[in-house]
């Protein structure tokens, strides 16, 4: 094509736009394909929604109906009297919230450490902290139990929060956002004579607010989720997180499916919440997560 | 400001630095110290001492009895473990390849000038936020004979299918929950890839006449390579080691026709009190885990790195 050399500026300005149409403009196809796959996600979120406050025998109704014909708010209620969902929630938050704290705070430490300072060995041990993110949970599981009954933990929030309360990814995050702040800042703090403690906790983690924020969201979820582990070591009704709970109630009362599924609804506002509020941090985590070195 | 230079003698100042760096090292030692001895007691004592128990024969609570490689050796010929181990397996590959299929379709879509493409990508993440316990509740109860899933079925023209009921149809029921509750994770990772890659590559090619499709092939996936590769495997490990659904919408039955490895190493040592066994098969899946990621660098990642 070479012609279009000589074409003059309009035509060919106009002749690059309709190949940016044609190759970026999304089509009536691409439109109804991502709306089908949006209808195909979100249907078990809203039948679950809609089921939660049907009358327990409309729900497998034949044929199938969408709409409860009456709100049985009741179900939520109900559920709450049948197990102690109150408590499983608090559980849940407690942990969670301690999980999330400890995580961030430690992870920063570690991060700020890793990034500013040099010690003998800091890469080897860098190195093999990345390592961690190679163990799958159930290869460990069964030492870990074993190491929270002999410090006498089973069944207690010490031994839910302290195995989790902190990861290799934490680390490796905090270390990369910190390391790009500059250095100089501290210094500078430091000839002002502000002691490494101060320097951590009025500058460090202050300006480490974003990744902060990030870390916390996905840790949050994560321990609000988890269930292999509070199944382990969880041995009575009224330390059950809600997931745990929620699976027992499932098999004990398998057949009360409204109630499940208002209990459902329930364990879910949490995440749901922080994901809508969160969003923005999550989704641009991700972008970085993919990449590679 | 008294600059340390000024404050000592000219002699000492090489010193003093030294001595400076010193305390600098052993204060970054000390902001790493809590991490490090976490990761020292919480995952290398700790798998270190799985890879002990998978010597010894243990019901967790008369000492262990070393035992040597007999667990390993008995594996090997444990129906129970081998076909727990093909279950697995065919799990893993089953829910990859449409996951991976999926995601990218998506993004390739999503990629284009698309309106509300925010919100389409908020509703693909809200299944992977989702708890799992709760996603494979729902599903358990969607999957029933006269649940949606069957009446879904039954408007294209399909016969009610025995979803949980079945050994076959279990197997994929699980796969569709892993893949629903996935596919949000890798399209927008996928996504942000193709986000990266600059317009302008794809118009030459096209005003130099090459097919969209050709563009995708020859000019996107290329560039993309990097990203698939890392939700590819990040996708295989979860796969691999999943455990919840399984556990919580067929507790592993049908029979034992859904019963994953993690689920038997669960089984197996909290249930029948057999952690020696148990950890060996743990060590077994960790080299699985490892294989396959080594294997998808190697094929697929040698220009990646």
């Amino acid at each position: 094509m070479s012609a279009d050399v000589t074409l003059p500026a309009g035509r060919s300005l106009a002749a690059n736009r309709s190949w940016r149409n044609e190759l970026m403009t999304a089509s009536l196809a691409t439109q109804v394909l991502l709306i089908l796959a949006a209808i195909v996600t979100v249907i078990p979120v809203v039948w679950t929604v809609l089921s939660s406050l049907k009358s327990n025998d409309t729900i497998f109704a034949i044929p199938m109906q969408w709409v409860p014909d009456a709100l049985h708010w009741n179900n939520y209620s109900e559920a709450f009297e049948v197990a102690p969902f109150g408590r499983y929630f608090l559980n849940s938050a407690i942990v969670a919230a301690s999980v999330t704290a400890t995580t961030i705070f430690f992870g920063a430490m570690a991060g700020y450490g890793f990034s500013k300072f040099r010690f003998p060995g800091r890469d080897v041990v860098f190195g093999l902290i990345l390592v961690t993110f190679m163990i799958p949970f159930p290869v460990i599981m069964i030492p870990l139990f074993v190491l929270v009954r002999n410090f006498g933990w089973v069944n207690t929030y010490w031994g839910l929060i302290i195995p989790g309360a902190l990861t290799g990814f934490a680390v490796f995050m905090m270390r990369q956002f910190i390391q790009a702040i500059p250095g100089e800042l501290f210094d500078a703090a430091r000839i002002d004579g502000a002691g490494e403690m101060r320097i951590f906790l009025t500058m460090v983690l202050p300006l480490a607010r974003p990744a902060l924020a990030t870390l916390g969201i996905l840790t949050f979820l994560e321990s609000w989720n988890n269930l292999l582990w509070p199944l382990i070591v969880i041995q009575s009704d009224e330390m059950e997180t809600i997931p745990l709970g929620l699976t027992k109630f499932s098999t004990l009362y398998s057949s009360n499916y409204a109630q499940m599924l208002a209990m459902a609804v329930i364990a879910s506002l949490p995440v749901l919440v922080v994901f809508i509020v969160g969003r923005r941090q999550i989704i641009n985590s991700l972008m970085l997560s993919g990449i590679k070195g | 400001m008294s600059s340390l230079a000024n404050a000592v003698p000219r002699t000492d100042v090489s010193r003093r630095f030294i001595s400076l760096q010193r305390r600098q090292s052993l204060v970054g030692i000390g902001f790493v110290l809590p991490a490090v001895a976490f990761f020292a007691i919480f995952n290398f004592y700790a798998i270190g001492y799985a890879l002990y128990l998978s010597f010894t024969s243990w019901d967790l609570l008369t000492p262990p009895r070393w035992i040597g490689i007999a667990n390993y050796t008995a594996l090997l010929r444990d129906p129970n473990f081998l076909s727990s181990l093909s279950i697995t397996l065919r799990y893993t590959f089953e829910a990859v390849v449409p996951l991976i299929l999926i995601s990218l379709g998506l993004a390739l879509l999503l990629n284009q000038r698309v309106r509300l493409s925010g919100l389409y990508q908020v509703i693909y993440f809200v299944p992977v936020v989702i708890p799992a316990v709760v996603a494979a509740i729902i599903w358990g109860l969607l999957f029933r004979p006269s649940g949606v899933v069957n009446n879904a079925v039954g408007v294209v023209g399909v016969d009610p299918l025995p979803w949980l009921a079945s050994a076959e149809y279990a197997l994929h029921a699980i796969v569709i929950v892993s893949v629903w509750g996935g596919f949000g994770y890798a399209t927008l990772i996928l996504l942000a890839g193709l986000q990266s890659i600059p317009p302008e590559y794809g118009e030459a090619a096209a005003i130099d006449g090459a097919s969209r499709w050709r563009v995708v092939r020859d000019i996107t996936l290329p560039l993309l390579a990097p990203r698939l590769l890392f939700v590819t495997a990040t996708s295989v490990a979860a796969l691999l080691t999943s455990f919840v659904v399984p556990f919580v919408m067929t507790n592993g039955g049908p029979g034992t026709a859904t019963r994953v490895l993690p689920l038997l190493i669960y089984q197996t040592g909290f249930q029948f009190l057999h952690a020696g066994q148990a950890s060996a098969m743990a060590f077994i899946l960790l080299l699985i885990t490892l294989v396959f990621t080594a294997l998808q660098f190697r094929l697929f990642g040698r220009e990646v790195l």
